[in-house]
């Protein structure tokens, strides 16, 4: 008896999932957006003005350059079923690579994926991943091993984040991200490893008839593999770090030369935790290097839009600076750094009617 | 009220009675709704590759004229923001036509039960016949866009205006035409004003709202269908409103009744009056192929237009 009910029961369950109506919510358009990125990196692997007057330049970078130029092509797919009724549930995933032509090591592919489930508008969660199997930073002295060799030095970027954005008065929204990033090295460096806490605070306003953002966040850097008995773990890396953000988009209604433009202005203050004040002795370089070290790093971008018969066109701008405090004289050479970078990128969005 | 405010209100009722009709064969249709009503529902028929023919108007009477009302959507992704273009082939009774539209936005209305998809504005076609003139109607696909079309159909009914012959402000001259009738045989007579060369004595007042109608046509035309081209100007308070250009032909059923000329059938054009008094101003233009001639060898003589130009005026409000 207990047996029929059980399968009366799925027997109605899978009809109603079979029904029309719920497959109709699948048979959704899928969207695409495939761009290309073409620009200018003027110091790739931000280096400092001593490293790049040093000698040891050939040895600290694998490539043929410390400036290049590179070509990022991205393709990103979005598929929105109603799997709930009413309630618009969104996949997407993007795959981009970015190519450096003075160097192939530098190369590296970001996977991103993302499922959002969109209550309202402004109202929505999201949950996302971001992966990157491998991203080349330059040759470091593994110090596990030897005082003088380089060895190529190597991470993966993983972070999965939450997201819930709410919507205030006047078309303005909120939203709150909850994000874990782990940075996981090479063998060489495993003692860099790092789990990363960030939580943010966004708040998206509209103001002089533009769109506009404010945010701020703060990161908790775990150095996960600090002490676990190699000699180089024995010095905390663990960090936190405040970033503070604001962007500005204006869109121009008549006809002009531009469809947009907009600019952003980050500020990032960066602390280690590590505070010995007895060691200020040259005896332990590494432990040196992180120990009351802060950093202020500055982030400024502009950019310009321009649509020509479905196809985006994008000039940006953009300039990083880094000012390295620490005790030690010789940490700020080692690790300020500038750059900018020029890129031209023209995107095209569309959908395929394939599940109609 | 006039004809245009008639014609706008029949064309409102004609969207709300207006009938549609189903194609033949099994057809795919969906459902469409306005996106703030979502009550009212429209059924649209999918149009594929095999197209869709349509051999039923209805139930109407042989002498109605119908007019066939095409409602044109693309199926769109929801989130498309760009302006579509698309095209269909109509054919009527074996004479096809290629209809395109472009500039087509994201209309307000949704496929019911299609969450994630859209339709564009309707791009709209319509197409006049006499019931019993009506065979088939095919619409084929030009392009290869998701398309959903709506056909209604709609009988053309004027028949509750009433006309009356307007007159001059001030005593102008008539002429009588006579007409034999094709059905009694008998003669009807009317009269018409005659339009002199560069004189603009023919004024007619009008209140508005409603509309009128220039009926028109020459004497002693040519058996040449070409030489019967002719034009009326009028004016409305003064202003230009426009230069008429007709074609006519030799009338086998009318002459003038006092010298008994032959006439030409005769051709009308429609203008709407708005509220209010408004004057009206009718002169003669030109018969288009006879102004260049000459006489064969004499270069510089031009030839006495022998045509004259007939009109009458009529004001056209509902019963």
């Amino acid at each position: 008896m207990i047996k029929t009910r059980q399968f009366l029961l799925s027997l109605l369950f899978f009809s109603v999932l079979c029904s029309n109506s719920i497959f109709s919510g699948f048979k959704v358009p899928i969207y695409y957006t495939s761009s290309v990125s073409m620009g200018y990196d003027n110091n790739l692997f931000r280096l400092s003005d001593l490293n790049l007057d040093s000698t040891l330049l050939p040895s600290i970078v694998d490539a043929s350059a410390f400036d290049s130029g590179y070509i990022t092509p991205k393709l990103k797919i979005d598929y929105q079923p109603y799997i709930i009724k009413d309630l618009k549930t969104d996949f997407n995933f993007a795959y981009t690579r970015n190519h450096y032509f003075s160097s192939s090591e530098k190369s590296f592919n970001i996977f991103q994926s993302q499922i959002g489930i969109k209550f309202a508008p402004y109202q929505s969660i999201k949950f996302s991943h971001r992966y990157i199997p491998k991203y080349y930073l330059r040759n470091y002295i593994d110090h596990d091993m030897s005082k003088e060799q380089y060895e190529v030095c190597t991470f993966s970027i993983e972070s999965f984040s939450v997201s819930y954005s709410h919507p205030l008065m006047n078309r303005n929204w909120i939203k709150l991200k909850l994000n874990n990033t782990n940075y996981f090295y090479n063998k060489s460096f495993t003692e860099f490893d790092t789990r990363i806490i960030q939580f943010e605070i966004k708040y998206y306003f509209r103001f002089l008839k533009s769109s506009n953002s404010i945010w701020y966040s703060y990161s908790d850097g775990d150095n996960i593999s600090n002490d676990n008995g190699y000699y180089s773990t024995n010095v905390n890396r663990s960090y936190g770090e405040h970033n503070l953000g604001v962007s500005f988009k204006k869109k121009l209604r008549k006809k002009k030369t531009f469809d947009s433009f907009g600019t952003s202005f980050m500020f990032e203050n960066r602390f280690y935790e590590a505070e010995n004040d007895d060691d200020l002795s040259f005896s332990s370089r590494e432990s040196a290097l992180h120990n009351g070290r802060t950093h202020n790093e500055f982030n400024f971008s502009f950019w310009v839009d321009k649509k020509i018969n479905q196809i985006n066109n994008q000039f940006k701008f953009k300039y990083r600076h880094r000012n390295v405090k620490s005790d030690y004289y010789w940490v700020s050479d080692f690790k300020d750094f500038n750059k900018f970078e020029i890129t031209y990128k023209v995107s095209f969005s569309s959908n395929l009617n394939i599940l109609y | 009220m006039i004809l245009l405010y008639k014609f706008f209100i029949l064309t409102f009722f004609a969207l709300l009675f207006a009938k549609p009709i189903d194609p033949i064969g099994t057809e795919k249709s969906v459902l469409i709704s306005n996106s703030k009503k979502k009550s009212k529902n429209y059924k649209y028929y999918e149009l594929d590759k095999s197209g869709l023919e349509f051999e039923d108007l209805g139930s109407f009477s042989n002498d109605d004229s119908l007019r066939i009302k095409l409602y044109i959507r693309e199926v769109i992704a929801k989130e498309k923001k760009e302006k579509q273009k698309f095209k269909v082939d109509v054919s009527l009774n074996g004479i096809s036509e290629i209809v395109s539209f472009k500039n087509k936005s994201m209309g307000k209305h949704l496929l019911k039960n299609r969450p994630g998809w859209a339709t564009t504005d309707a791009g709209i076609w319509f197409l006049d016949v006499k019931y019993s003139d009506f065979k088939n109607l095919r619409i084929n696909r030009k392009s290869n866009e998701k398309l959903i079309i709506r056909t209604v159909v709609d009988k053309i009914d004027r028949s509750k205006l009433v006309s009356r012959t307007i007159s001059t402000i001030n005593n102008q001259k008539k002429y009588k035409i006579d007409t034999k009738s094709q059905k009694s045989g008998k003669l009807i007579s009317r009269y018409w004003y005659k339009l002199e060369q560069n004189s603009d004595k023919l004024k007619f007042e009008v209140e508005g709202p409603t509309s009128i109608r220039v009926f028109s046509r020459i004497s002693n035309p040519s058996h040449n269908s070409k030489a019967n081209d002719y034009s009326l100007f009028i004016k409305e308070n003064g202003l230009d409103i426009g230069t008429f250009s007709f074609s006519s032909e030799l009338s086998s059923l009318s002459n003038l009744n006092e010298t008994g000329e032959k006439v030409s059938k005769w051709r009308t054009c429609w203008i709407n009056v708005p509220k209010g008094k408004h004057y009206y101003t009718i002169s003669k233009g030109s018969f288009f192929f006879r102004e260049d001639s000459y006489y064969a060898n004499t270069q510089d003589t031009i030839i006495e237009d022998s045509s004259n130009t007939y009109i009458r005026v009529k004001r056209y409000d509902k019963d």
